[in-house]
């Protein structure tokens, strides 16, 4: 987060944030992805498609960045046997996309 | 939960299967189907099966839609919403700027259109700042959005996929005939997808029965 030099006799000095920041939106990780495809599959269905993903796509761990969670994703939706993981690989990539825009906009709060 | 943990055994995995990608840790840290509406496979595969998240199809469906809605209620904003489990998809818009006409997707937990798929039911926000559900929602502290009136996008076997709204920068009121045009406009754009899909006769309703 920055702040904006405000000229003398200006307004109060505006507080600039990133835009995801400035709403509460964190980056996505490997967790919250996991979480959410064994909400709507169960943690085995999810395991078995997602060990498929990181097998095929190399990207490996819990720490992945978001370009790599991005690949991993786009092989779910691309690959997956399993529908509705393919459906939640949808919706991850759908929150992914929208940190990522937010993240480039600066807000005032 | 311990992500340095898991992320070292993750960098350290050469095998082809992730070392810590088991059973045992599944069952440690994460739970299993919930019973919220958003996570129901057969609602998810509704959406897959009339490719409602799928902006390029959707937009070109709907549009003349929105915009009536729009000017038909003075809202500024009319919005087909396609609620995923953790994301809205804007599959339809009118009067949509900035980064929301770039992203066309919100986070879940701020999708006021979430709240008309877990109730199957209308949901009217006369002034969001004002109601304790939703005065701390991003879209309205940041982003001025001020109210809100959205009505179920059901299939004809029964699932709410999302919403069809209205926004406004201005704390209003919506009255009977504003939430019927919606439903007007709800039920055509859902006729719409499903004849563009080929009907919803192959889609499992919420009981599993076929319509």
């Amino acid at each position: 987060m920055t702040t904006t030099t405000a000229a003398p006799g200006a307004a109060r000095p505006a507080v600039i944030a990133d835009g995801a920041r400035a709403r509460g939106l964190t980056e996505p990780t490997v967790l919250d992805w996991l979480t959410e495809m064994s909400a709507v599959v169960g943690p085995e269905r999810m395991l078995a498609a997602w060990s498929q993903a990181t097998v095929a796509t190399g990207a490996h761990g819990m720490a992945l960045p978001v370009e790599q969670l991005q690949v991993v994703g786009q092989w779910l939706v691309d690959n997956a046997t399993d529908a509705p993981v393919r459906m939640a690989a949808r919706s991850c990539l759908a929150r992914l996309r929208t940190y990522q825009v937010l993240a480039r906009t600066r807000s005032a709060r | 939960m311990n992500h340095a943990e898991h992320a070292d055994h993750g960098a350290a995995a050469d095998a082809a299967v992730p070392a810590w990608l088991t059973d045992a840790w599944a069952a440690e840290h994460l739970d299993g189907p919930s019973r919220d509406p958003l996570h129901e496979e057969a609602r998810l595969a509704a959406v897959d099966a009339l490719g409602a998240d799928d902006v390029e199809r959707v937009q070109p469906l709907t549009e003349d839609l929105l915009a009536g809605v729009s000017a038909g209620t003075g809202a500024p904003v009319g919005l087909l919403n396609v609620v995923l489990s953790g994301a809205q998809i804007i599959s339809g818009a009118h009067g949509l700027t900035g980064w929301l006409a770039e992203a066309r997707a919100t986070p879940a937990e701020w999708a006021l259109c979430a709240t008309v798929v877990r109730t199957g039911e209308a949901y009217v926000v006369p002034d969001l700042t004002a109601d304790a559900a939703t005065a701390d929602n991003p879209l309205a502290v940041v982003d001025g959005m001020r109210a809100y009136a959205g009505v179920p996008l059901r299939t004809s076997t029964g699932h709410v996929i999302g919403s069809m709204c209205v926004l406004d920068t201005e704390p209003r009121e919506f009255s009977a005939d504003d939430l019927a045009a919606l439903e007007v406009a709800a039920d055509e754009a859902v006729r719409r997808l499903e004849q563009q899909a080929g009907g919803g006769a192959e889609v499992a309703g919420p009981g599993g029965a076929t319509s």
